[in-house]
């Protein structure tokens, strides 16, 4: 396929936007995180995955309705954020930002061995939230699911963005993260804004995972961690400190990853789209550091 | 099968790198037909004199057998015995009992020529001739994906029965099996620390699970090391310098002209498509496809690389939809095949699938994994708890005798579920190893083991398919494969079964 045919073709653009609004949808997660606590939570994937699991046997196994499972799974997400939020990062609270993030590695890491022993490697479904044959687009047959996590994504970031400026307690998150003791001296309690923002993100990554869960159509340990490096890149090219670029930058790295894909697809060379979000990464860091949409801000 | 989550949380780490800098300024033969006389390979078998440092006793763990959902693919190979033990085994095994189909031992040129003939090799020097062997047991370790373990609801002591049985039969000559495993992650790298972990514990052999990749590796650190090493489906390259490994398995290249064979015999009208891992290990068997594809006028009109836990296939399907593929070779894992079906269902593409034949996959897709009825191949014959119809029929005594094991030793393990195939597997495999270590005879050393295995040792020990190592250390299986399908299996679970049986080619 030539580039103009690629760049014009409708099956890669509606794949680059179903792609693109599941990194979105996970970036939004990583964003909510960073603003409210300038720490890139590399467990943000794999909470959802526990709370993916839990949804499994909810909805899966017991036959419950799917938003039972979904209230199960974000439930779960929320409880593992909370906890780490009150043992981990609250006790780091003097630590460097870079120490609470390696900290998340380290949640990472355990999470993905509670779901080895407790649940092994084997392959795992859960139904979408709609049933229906979808549209199709250019080709591509949208599934309803994928229709509605575009339209979560996009909600769940304007959502955000509203709550974040236009209440007092959001201002209270935003202004903890950049000037946290200004915040405590002004009588906002910390600990609740802290908490708010792990719980928060633990509950987008939920839904993130619940929603994306269909379209790969298998899961199992570490499902939302590959994932969540596209959207890692998605927040890191849309900004990540921009709700709205974290969706934007889902899209640019589903559109950059189908095109290559699709010009590269009977290379023999491995891995080239994954290889070229990379290089957009570097791209974009190197030329606007905050990310397209981002602000600069100072490290802790 | 997948390599999941070490290499995803690798890929994360390297991401994590990048990020936090960026951070910091602001990421068969046909010779078979078991006879079901019953001679079981579980008796036990009366130990000459075998005292003491002289004697020696392979042991060991069926090559593949091991536990691997999302791995990949093959394992013992399979087939049916007619027969009794022949008759130059020394020491052969016969047995008692228990519904097994134990085929018999063809003459090969001196198989289980017992140590101090002729046939002895010359690998192990003083001790290490006689290591992991006493006059009271045999010690084997094998290298596995125990990670994956919880997957099949399976556990290391579930991989044991079989040697369980043999050892409360009395043993091998008296011997009992002593086999534990090592952890190999599914990865390269750690499969090599699993081996050196097995080393430590002074095995007559290690044995090396399934896994494309990690075998290469470990076949070169079992030369470098002097270890025995029996491993499961590798390919060739390489491997025939190598003197202290062995396969029971075709090689990789072997099962990708198998696959090859098979959809040319099925499908040389249709359009075919392929996806396969873009890999050094998985290669191999895509170039070997492609060779009879291209000899025999297979219309492959797209042949597509995937990565490994590439997780996202749609764009691929679609590309291949799209070129009208009617069937679609899938040369990866388990989980990544489940996820390229699930997906091209999604996409309303519905092509004739051809795979790898696990049952973690079948009854992972269900419906999806019948419309139409998926095919494969393998070394092993199928497995479905309780059916012993069709071509089951031929080897229900020894599906009966595998499921009243489990009933007796591991009561709890779930065979009618994903684990069922892969325990089956790696349950006929050790019948095998068994009948090896009875063939190398009482005063069995690994000089002895590997002598008789390298003048050729053959057997058919049923359900599998006739062991021939008279082509070579690298191709015991005679590259003998079951052909198999998908159906629903009157348990209502999907599984795969045999077609046909031990068959060198499909042309």
């Amino acid at each position: 396929m030539s580039l103009l045919e690629s760049l014009t073709s409708g099956q890669n653009l509606v794949l680059a936007l179903v792609y693109g609004g599941i990194y979105g949808l996970l970036a939004v997660g990583i964003v909510l995180v960073y603003r409210g606590s300038r720490v890139l939570n590399f467990a943000q994937g794999e909470v959802g995955t526990v709370g993916l699991f839990v949804a499994y046997f909810l909805i899966t196994k017991q036959g419950l309705p799917w938003w039972v499972g979904a209230l199960g799974a974000i439930a779960t997400a929320v409880a593992i954020g909370l906890l780490f939020e009150r043992f981990v990062v609250r006790t780091m609270v003097s630590a460097t930002r870079l120490s609470v993030a390696v900290a998340t590695v380290g949640l990472l890491l355990f999470l993905l061995a509670v779901e080895f022993r407790f649940a092994g490697e084997s392959p795992r479904t859960v139904r979408g939230p709609i049933d229906g044959n979808g549209l199709t687009l250019g080709g591509v047959v949208v599934s309803p699911t994928q229709i509605l996590s575009l339209v979560v994504t996009i909600a769940v970031g304007l959502g955000l963005t509203l709550l974040l400026r236009k209440t007092d307690f959001g201002l209270g998150v935003l202004a903890a993260a950049d000037d946290p003791t200004a915040v405590r001296l002004v009588g906002v309690r910390l600990s609740r804004v802290s908490a708010f923002t792990w719980g928060a993100g633990a509950a987008i990554s939920a839904l993130a995972v619940l929603l994306i869960e269909p379209t790969i159509g298998v899961f199992t340990p570490g499902f939302a961690s590959e994932l969540f490096v596209k959207g890692l890149a998605a927040a890191l090219v849309g900004g990540l400190t921009s709700l709205t670029g974290a969706f934007a930058g889902g899209l640019i790295v589903g559109l950059v990853e189908i095109q290559v894909g699709s010009l590269t697809l009977t290379s023999t060379v491995p891995g080239i789209p994954t290889l070229s979000i990379f290089a957009l990464i570097l791209a974009v860091l190197l030329i606007r550091p905050a990310g397209l949409f981002g602000r600069a801000v100072a490290s802790a | 099968m997948r390599r999941h989550i070490r290499q995803r949380i690798g890929v994360g780490a390297a991401s994590l790198m990048l990020v936090l800098t960026a951070c910091s300024g602001a990421k068969a033969p046909q010779d078979a037909a078991s006879d079901g006389s019953g001679d079981s390979e579980l008796q036990a078998d009366v130990a000459p004199g075998v005292e003491g440092a002289e004697s020696a006793a392979p042991g060991s763990l069926a090559p593949g057998a091991t536990t691997a959902p999302g791995s990949a693919a093959g394992a013992p190979a399979g087939s049916t015995g007619p027969g009794k033990s022949g008759g130059t085994s020394a020491g052969g095994s016969n047995g008692s009992s228990t519904g097994g189909t134990t085929g018999a031992t063809t003459g090969g040129s001196r198989p289980g020529t017992a140590p101090g003939s002729s046939n002895q090799a010359n690998l192990f020097a003083g001790a290490l001739n006689t290591r992991g062997i006493t006059s009271k047991e045999i010690t084997i370790c094998g290298h596995a994906a125990l990670t994956y373990g919880p997957a099949f609801n399976a556990t290391k002591d579930d991989f044991n029965v079989y040697y369980s049985a043999v050892n409360d039969a009395g043993g091998i000559f008296g011997r009992k099996i002593e086999a534990t495993y090592e952890n190999d992650d599914y990865k390269p790298a750690t499969a090599i620390q699993a081996a050196e972990a097995c080393k430590a514990k002074n095995p007559f052999m290690i044995l090396g699970g399934i896994g494309f990749d990690q075998i290469p590796g470990v076949r070169n650190w079992a030369e470098q090391n002097k270890e025995l090493y029996i491993h499961h489906i590798a390919t060739d390259r390489d491997a025939s310098s190598k003197q202290y490994s062995y396969t029971t398995q075709p090689s990789v290249e072997a099962v990708g002209r198998a696959f090859g064979e098979l959809t040319v015999s099925k499908f040389k009208t249709k359009k075919v498509g392929i996806l396969y891992r873009s890999s050094e290990f998985w290669e191999p068997g895509f170039d070997a496809f492609q060779s009879v594809a291209k000899k025999r006028g297979l219309n492959v009109v797209l042949s597509v690389p995937v990565t490994q836990n590439q997780a996202n296939y749609t764009q691929a399907l679609l590309q291949l939809k799209n070129a009208g593929a009617e069937v679609v070779w899938g040369w990866e894992n388990t989980l990544a095949l489940t996820q390229m079906v699930k997906q091209a269902k999604a996409q309303n593409y519905s092509p004739q699938w051809v795979a790898f034949p696990f049952n973690l996959t079948s009854q992972t897709l269900e419906n999806d994994a019948l419309t139409p009825p998926m095919i494969g191949l393998a070394s092993w014959p199928g497995y479905s708890k309780g059916d012993y119809s069709g071509t089951f029929a031929s080897y229900a005594a020894d599906m009966k005798e595998f499921e009243i094991q489990y009933a007796k030793y591991r009561p709890g393990t779930d065979i009618e579920g994903v684990a069922g195939d892969l325990l089956w597997l790696n349950w006929v495999e050790q019948k095998r190893v068994v009948e090896m270590l009875r063939a190398c005879g009482p005063q069995c050393t690994r000089n002895g083991f590997v002598g008789m295995l390298a003048n050729g040792y053959r057997k058919t020990v049923g359900p599998t398919c006739a062991l021939d190592f008279s082509g070579g250390r690298n191709n015991g299986s005679g590259n003998l494969v079951n052909e198999m399908e998908t159906y629903r299996s009157p348990s209502g679970k999907v599984n795969w079964r045999s077609t046909s049986r031990c068959r060198k080619t499909f042309l």
